[in-house]
């Protein structure tokens, strides 16, 4: 990383990831590296997926343009749930190639026009729940009372 | 709830990790007295004491189990 331009975002936006700590080798990775890639240029995501749920973590003292975080390690069921802080400059570097619900304010049908969300952040929501882990899902407290009002409501007949 | 139990969080599981790691360095074959597992992943270093102090490692262990001639027979991650 060292040996490259000291300035990579003079030639093309470049992107350092760094995994806080990792499941598999059990090690933690000193944060200064965010540091040191932002210092050279570098735009910056500390994956904290696993890091989070255990550590305490200062977004004042990390220079990350971006940390992913897992709920799931955090809370348990249901998988697949998490979220990307990011800074809103860093968020305006980002191209989203597509839209979905509530990413969008105004949607030109039939045409290809649309209006995307007022709010940085909304435009890059996701609005699905992970498809493998709609099964764990149904078994979440607050999905068993869906379920439940809905079995009551598929009973109900005309008398 | 979480942001309660999140400070001592550190502090518990330095001490189930050195627990861990040498109770399963410990554990060897009753006939030739080799070692059952190899842990491959790295291994707490200073034990917390104190709730606020932060671990050097992660909390999880890649081991293999080892049959009595030192052959790998499983890799595991906990």
């Amino acid at each position: 990383m060292a040996h490259r331009s000291r300035s990579p975002l003079a030639d093309s936006p470049c992107l350092f990831a760094l995994t806080g700590s990792s499941n598999v080798t059990n090690s933690k990775n000193p944060l200064s590296l965010v540091t040191y890639a932002s210092d050279l240029g570098y735009y910056t995501l500390l994956d904290a997926a696993a890091l989070a749920p255990s550590s305490k973590i200062s977004l004042r003292t990390i220079s990350a343009d971006a940390m992913a975080v897992s709920f799931y390690k955090m809370f348990g069921f249901p998988t697949g749930v998490g979220c990307l802080v990011a800074k809103k400059s860093f968020l305006r570097q980002l191209k989203r190639p597509w839209f979905a619900g509530g990413t969008v304010d105004v949607v030109q049908v039939p045409g290809d026009g649309f209006t995307a969300a007022q709010e940085i952040h909304e435009q890059f929501e996701v609005p699905f729940l992970h498809h493998l882990s709609k099964r764990d899902l149904l078994n979440y407290p607050p999905c068993r009372t869906e379920q439940l009002i809905l079995q009551v409501l598929l009973r109900l007949r005309e008398d | 709830m979480l942001s309660r139990y999140v400070p001592y969080l550190p502090l518990r599981l330095s001490s189930l990790m050195h627990y861990l790691a040498e109770s399963l360095t410990e554990i060897t074959h009753d006939v030739a007295q080799t070692p059952v597992a190899r842990i491959l992943s790295r291994t707490p270093g200073r034990r917390l004491s104190a709730v606020g102090e932060q671990s050097d490692t992660g909390s999880t262990v890649s081991l293999n189990f080892l049959e009595v001639n030192q052959t790998a027979s499983s890799l595991m991650n906990l």
